[in-house]
């Protein structure tokens, strides 16, 4: 590998063969690994650690519905866990579109039948979005509520992360 | 005082720390020596064991066994195939392991554990040799239908006795399995048919979920030779520097299913074989009762 300056991110996304529905070959999702290498290298100070790579390693046990949002949300608590300097949590909510309706946080059942999805991830105390994504169908107006929406549900997750996180720290010094 | 081994002598002044990674033999064998582990536990006892059953929905039976810090999670998911001519009112079972790169860092990506298929074959081996589960009690229609489990099993921690930690998993998730109900439709197919569903039933061909009837449950312990010390389930540290297993599978009556030796530089003679037996046996009266809590867990709920 060339010599970095700066630290490398490595991200790996796979399923287990009883995640979905339908048995499947467990197998690498390429798509949702390149998603989340980009969802978190804005947020990594990789500047940190020269000549060292991170593995980001996620495995889906059970799929049940705005897998990636979790995916995301979950690697950036566990880099946190891990100690590894970060701006800020990254957090990531999506929202399905169906009909009239938004449904935050949808389950399989309801991305199957969406008319549209959007899914944001950001760093909320920052208030940057580090990913953002729409798909299908949306009018302006729907697209503002939605990442309204979203937004809020991402200050909120982060609010229960940093929780988890100072009870992991309080619990193992005990 | 001449020049005595290195590390016997510098143990006195160097940090435990240090001394466990210079000298890793050296140290365990100090406390060996004493009878006990670094991790505390007498040579013969194996770690806290958990089981939690059904921990993944999406199957038709899952559970979750934890020896240690070593973690499997083991689902069953049932499909209808059509029975092979030779056994045409059988059905089968596909037993896979695997070992994502979460589980260790050795493994990474496009590099594979080498454990992985290892471990797989033992697997598969030891639920067919055991006779635990009855292929006919998987047939739908003789020659036409017959259920396929997939049986994989997720190493999410490895720290040791692997083979030990996924069977008890397999098992525990076969314990756990429930048959799904399915009626024969007019075109001859197989259709899951809903709970409770309308009058308009089909031919119902199996009627309502149920258990399979495990006849005789396999429980396994794996011991390290070293020396004359036997050390029950080792931790990973462990088995990276005492090379010699010993895995012995005894079914719930004690009876022996299978033994495996391969290789390693300690001989086992009759008397450090038979010590492994008995430590076995104890160890399936543990996990029998293990099991049984956890099913009386779910049946509480």
């Amino acid at each position: 590998m060339m010599y970095s300056d700066i630290g490398r991110l490595n991200c790996n996304v796979s399923y287990t063969t009883f995640a979905t529905p339908v048995r499947a070959q467990g197998s690498d999702r390429k798509e949702f690994s390149s998603m989340l290498h980009k969802a978190l290298e804005g947020a990594i100070i990789l500047e940190t650690f020269p000549k060292t790579t991170v593995d980001v390693f996620a495995l889906v046990l059970e799929s049940g519905g705005s897998d990636l949002p979790v995916v995301i949300s979950c690697a950036s608590l566990a880099l946190a866990d891990a100690g590894i300097l970060m701006y800020d949590l990254v957090t990531s909510v999506s929202l399905s579109c169906l009909g009239k309706n938004l449904v935050i946080d949808p389950i399989l059942e309801e991305e199957s039948y969406q008319d549209g999805s959007l899914m944001i991830t950001c760093m909320p105390s920052r208030y940057e979005v580090t990913q953002l994504t729409i798909t299908g169908e949306w009018s302006t107006p729907k697209i503002n509520e939605g990442m309204q929406l979203c937004l809020d549900a991402c200050s909120k997750l982060a609010n229960i992360m940093r929780s988890c996180l100072k009870e992991a720290t309080t619990s193992s010094q005990e | 005082m001449g020049l005595p081994d290195a590390s016997g002598d510098l143990s006195s002044e160097m940090e435990v720390d240090a001394f466990r990674r210079l000298f890793p033999l050296r140290f365990y064998e100090r406390h060996l020596a004493e009878s006990i582990r670094p991790d505390g536990r007498p040579l013969g006892r194996a770690r806290d064991t958990t089981i939690a059953l059904g921990a993944v929905t999406s199957a038709d039976g899952s559970a979750l066994a934890k020896i240690g810090s070593t973690t499997m999670l083991a689902a069953v998911k049932m499909e209808v195939m059509t029975p092979s001519m030779e056994s045409p009112d059988e059905g089968c079972i596909a037993i896979d392991f695997h070992m994502p790169p979460i589980c260790s860092p050795i493994v990474r990506p496009g590099r594979p554990a080498e454990a992985a298929p290892v471990v797989s074959k033992q697997l598969s081996d030891t639920i067919s040799s055991s006779g635990m589960i009855n292929l006919k009690e998987l047939s739908l229609v003789s020659g036409k239908a017959a259920w396929m489990a997939y049986l994989d099993i997720y190493c999410l921690d490895a720290d040791g006795a692997l083979f030990d930690a996924a069977l008890l998993s397999a098992v525990a998730a076969l314990f756990h399995l429930q048959i799904p109900a399915v009626s024969l439709n007019d075109d001859g197919k197989i259709v899951v048919s809903e709970e409770d569903g309308g009058k308009l039933e089909k031919e119902p061909v199996n009627k309502e979920k149920r258990k399979l009837t495990l006849r005789s449950i396999p429980f396994s312990l794996t011991c390290i030779l070293h020396k004359n010390y036997i050390l029950a389930d080792p931790t990973s540290e462990e088995e990276a520097i005492m090379e010699t297993l010993v895995t012995v599978v005894l079914d719930s009556s004690s009876q022996l299913i299978s033994l495996y030796k391969p290789g390693g530089a300690v001989l086992a003679y009759t008397s450090a074989v038979q010590d492994c037996i008995a430590l076995t046996r104890q160890r399936v009266r543990e996990l029998q009762k293990i099991l049984d809590e956890a099913n009386s867990g779910m049946e509480v709920d």
